[in-house]
Formats: structure tokens, sequence, C-alpha cells
């Protein structure tokens, strides 16, 4: 009765976090791309200075007409690019405080990057064939270097929210597998108990990595730093799980799974 | 207390870990106050505290709720606990260690956050130089605002005994803030 | 009096470290302890119908065990949940998901094979549906460009 029970509701319990956690909507930010609908300006452009029919000034004047249009498109999608991301971040579901400064923090690092972009329809009018070269870029440039660190930030949080419930589901794991392996008279086996002293210090491990990466966050530190710290939590948490099949394994010799 | 704190801390009896997690939630800072506070660094004040909360949640099975707080209990392991801590640094001769200077754990950020930082650092060195017992007292009232009849029954005085604690404990310390 | 119950007032204000405190909770609550229930005639007896029925249960796997029995897949009520191989595998799965969206948040949208140079090579009124390089690309399905690459065009 007692393993019936208890095994039942652990079947429960787990078919209910497995469906939960399966059914989380993957973190859209990595995957975005910042396509942009330019290119029949872009299209206008080639057209231009490929059109043998037009003598030099006209051709200038078609093309530099085309670049123009290019850069007001180019210039609303990366606004738009930019609240994407700034909604992205408000939507993300916090646990604390600490969640919450950081997803502040990121907040107001996207609206100084809206104010930044500074590409009107005013500065547009002014510039030449060259100004316009010049114009696209400068935004390149400025998309890498500032845009690009800020973003990056913002993908990384995404990914550190969603790191700390996989470590959270690694951890009630082996809490229900102590306990299983309690009642299954097995946590005293030299392997089993070998197995989970390491996944205890893995999981240890990716708790204390991943809070370090949360030091970053709060910091605002290079993305790819975050990145490299996250990753490093999450290695720590993968070698857990390398203790659980483990462990499963060892299981299996007694009792069929 | 916790809502529906009677419930929770039956599950916690069962043996329910999330449920415990809730009771800790609740009372781990105000139990790390009141051993930072007395034992003035935070490093030990942390492996304390950890061990207040462990020490509940392996002898859980022992709580028994009868006209005694469960806020009560932790506060009675801590001070156990900061008793405990006392003695083994007696016993290192000739160990000194120096108080921490910052025990809000962070930098302050203005000169007036500096000044209030100083304020709280002096206060807590006053409340230290008072016995266990007046500590105890001042902390839990005047801190944590607990009830004179909370206080009571976790240093298992009287209501009156804890009121005249209180006064006393008060007056040496304002004496200890003027010196 | 009052400004020195302001003051310990104020001493509300410490509390202990956000990483500390999880990292103590986690290891308080992940220490495995007995579950309990509290003495009464009903815990009595199912206290004595759980040991019952263990021990029924061990010596049906025994023999089971030393009988062989090729059945056990049959047997759901019996599958140990918490060791199950295959939610073991989509838990691992979603760790390698997030390491290898963590290799792209460096901010580079590598530009897909656009040309590198608006070319006055393509002939006069050459039907073109997108932006396809001039060396070729291997991809012959239209694409939006991104912002990026639209930049690289006009920067040239």
């Amino acid at each position: 009765m007692k393993f019936r029970i208890y095994h039942v509701s652990l079947a429960v319990f787990t078919l209910f976090f497995g469906a939960w956690f399966l059914a989380l909507p993957r973190p859209s930010f990595a995957a975005s791309v910042s396509e942009c609908p330019v290119d029949s300006q872009i299209q206008a452009i080639l057209s231009a200075q490929n059109n043998k029919e037009l003598d030099e000034l006209e051709a200038i004047r078609t093309e530099l007409i085309a670049r123009k249009d290019a850069l007001r498109v180019l210039a609303k999608c990366l606004t738009d690019d930019v609240r994407r991301t700034r909604e992205e971040v408000q939507k993300l579901s916090l646990s604390d405080e600490r969640d919450k400064r950081v997803q502040g923090r990121i907040l107001e690092n996207l609206d100084n990057v809206l104010r930044e972009q500074n590409l009107d329809e005013a500065r547009i009018n002014e510039l030449g064939l060259r100004g316009t070269r010049d114009a696209a870029r400068a935004l390149k440039d400025w998309r890498a270097r500032v845009y690009g660190q800020v973003k990056g930030q913002a993908d990384g949080f995404a990914l550190w929210l969603k790191s700390r419930t996989l470590i959270g589901t690694a951890e009630n794991r082996l809490h229900n597998i102590t306990g299983t392996l309690r009642s299954l008279d097995m946590i005293d086996k030299e392997e089993i108990s070998r197995q989970l002293d390491s996944a205890d210090h893995n999981l240890r491990e990716a708790r204390e990595r991943h809070d370090a990466a949360g030091a970053l966050l709060e910091q605002s530190a290079d993305s790819g730093e975050i990145s490299l710290a996250i990753k490093s939590a999450l290695d720590a948490l993968a070698k857990s799980y390398e203790n659980f099949f483990t462990i499963s394994d060892e299981v299996k010799k007694v009792v069929p799974l | 207390m916790l809502d529906g704190e009677k419930r929770i801390i039956q599950d916690a009896v069962k043996g329910e870990a999330s449920a415990f997690g809730l009771l800790y939630d609740h009372y781990q800072p105000q139990i790390y106050r009141f051993v930072v506070i007395k034992v003035g660094r935070r490093e030990d004040a942390e492996d304390l505290t950890h061990h207040v909360f462990l020490s509940a949640w392996k002898n859980i099975g022992s709580y028994e709720e009868v006209g005694h707080p469960f806020s009560s209990w932790l506060y009675q392991i801590a001070r156990n606990l900061v008793i405990d801590h006392y003695r083994a640094k007696r016993q290192e001769v000739g160990l000194q260690e120096a108080e921490e200077a910052n025990l809000l754990g962070h930098a302050p950020s203005s000169e007036a956050d500096m000044e209030q930082s100083l304020a709280m650092e002096k206060v807590a060195r006053a409340i230290r130089l008072l016995s266990p017992l007046h500590q105890d007292v001042v902390i839990m009232r005047f801190v944590e605002e607990l009830t004179v009849k909370e206080v009571g029954t976790t240093l298992k005085k009287s209501e009156g005994a804890v009121k005249v604690l209180q006064h006393r404990a008060i007056q040496k310390l304002k004496e200890l803030l003027l010196s | 009096m009052e400004q020195l119950e302001r003051l310990l007032q104020q001493l509300r204000q410490i509390m202990p470290d956000d990483g500390y405190a999880r990292r103590s909770r986690m290891q308080i609550i992940g220490f495995p302890v007995e579950r309990r229930t509290r003495l009464t005639p009903w815990s009595f007896v199912m206290h004595n119908l759980q040991i019952g029925s263990a021990i029924a249960l061990v010596a049906l796997l025994l023999i089971v065990g030393f009988g062989g029995f090729s059945g056990w897949k049959l047997l759901s009520p019996f599958r140990i949940a918490s060791l199950d191989v295959a939610n073991l595998r989509a838990e691992a799965e979603a760790i390698s998901d997030i390491q290898v969206r963590l290799d792209g948040v460096a901010y580079t949208e590598a530009p897909r094979h656009i040309t590198s140079t608006i070319s006055r090579t393509i002939p006069p009124g050459a039907k073109t549906t997108s932006i396809e390089s001039a060396g070729g690309t291997e991809d012959k399905t239209p694409k939006p460009l991104t912002i990026d690459e639209a930049l690289d065009i006009l920067s040239q």
C-alpha cells in the first residue's frame, strides 16, 4: 500500500510536471531574425544603378530616392525591433525582487536604445547619396555595438529564468529519486550512493553558477560573459542528469522499469 | 504569523518539504536578523541561521503547537545555537574576530544612507553589550515588534517579567549609547 | 526613547543575502525526512496495513525477480516515475535546447549569402523577386532581408 500510494502520487506529480514543463513556451528571443520588408526599396536601388536608359544625373536622383525610402523603412524596423524586444522582456514571468531589478535595468537600457535611434524623417531628407551610405554604416555599427549588447542581455535573462526552472525541476527530481530509492531499500548501495552524492554536488554547482550568472545580469555585464556563465551552470545541471540516468540503469538491474 | 500557518505546519510535520519551505521563507529574515545582531558577523549569522532551520526541519516531528507558536520555537532554537556559538568562541583562546562593520551587507548609496548605516551599526554594537536576555527582549520587542506575550512564551517568562526586562534593557541601552 | 525606538526599527532593514538564502533553503528542504503522522486509531490501522502490504509486495517482487516475468511493462502502476527514462530524456533535452540558444545570444545576425557589392552587372530589366547573391545562393526560396543585411547593402 505504502509503495503504491507513494508511486502513483509520484507518477501523477511527474506527469503533471513533465506536461507543464514540455508545454512551456520556448523563449522566442534567440530565434528572432529581425526581418524587414525593405526588399522592394533595395530592388529599386539596384534597378536605378543598372538602368542604362537613364542619364547619370537621373540615375543618381532615382537611386537617392530609393535609398532614402529604404532608410525610412529601416528606421521603422529598427524601432519596431527594439519595441518587440521590450515587450518580450516585459512579458517574462518573474519570481522575486532581484528578477524585477534585472528586468527594470534591461527595460531602461532598451528605452535608452530607442532614444538613441535618431534616424528620423528630417535627417533622412537632408542626406545625399554618400550620406545615406554613411548613415547605414553608422546604424549597422551602432546596432551591433549598442543594441546588440542590450538584446544579448535580454536574451540571456530569458534563458537564465528558464534555466532556473530547469534547476528547480532537477532538484525536485533528486528529492523524489532519493525517496524512491529509500522505498526500494537501495539507497545504501555503493554505486547508487555515489551517484546520489555526485548528483547533489552537481546540482549545488549548478545553483551556485546560476546565482553567479544572476549577479552578472544584475551588473549589466557583457552579454557574452552572461551567456558563458549560464552555460557553465547548465553544464553542471547536465552532469546531474548523467547521474540520474546511471541511477536509473542501476535500479533497472534489480527492478525492471 | 503566516496565513494558514496551522495547516502549513501540519503538512510540514508530515514531512512535506514545500510546506516547510513556506515557513522558511516567512521566518528566515527575522531569525537571521535576530542572530546577526547578536553575533555581529554576517558569515557566522548565515551559518547559525542555516542550522536553526535545519534543526527545525529535522526535529519538526517533535513540534507541538500547544500555546507555543512556531516562531517562538524557532527563536528558542536560535537562542540555544547562539549560546553554543559563544561557548565555542570562548574556548578558542586568543582568537579575536573583529565584528563586521556592515550588517546591511551592501555599500551605502548616499551620504544620508551612510549616516543611517553608521547609526544602525552603533545601536547593534550597543545591543551586543547587553546581557543575552536583554538582547533578546530588545531585538524581539523593538526590532521584530513581537508582542509581550510572544516574547514571554519564547523566553518562558511572564508578561510582567518581560515588561520589566524591556524597561531595564532600554535604560541600559540608552546609557551605552550616550557613553 | 522615540529616537531610539526609530533606530531599533531601522534594524529591520538588515536582510540576509538572497543567494545565501536560496542555497540554504534548497539544502534544508532537500534534506530527506521521514513522513510523520500523528498517532490516531486510523493511522495505527493504516500503518500496520502499510507494513503488511509492503512485506507482501517485497515477497512478490522477489518471486517475480527470481522467477522472471515478462509483463513488467504492462504493470503501469508500478512504473517508478521518478526514474522514468522518457521524462529524464525530455528534461535533459530541454537543457541542451537552452545551451544551443545560448550560443546564439551574442548578437550576430550573420548575413546570408547576399551580394557584397551592389553590382552593376545585373542586366537591365532583369526580373528578380528577391535579392540573390552574386555568388549564387544554395537556397532558391526568396527570403525577406534582415535589418542588418539591408544596412549592409545600403552602406556600400
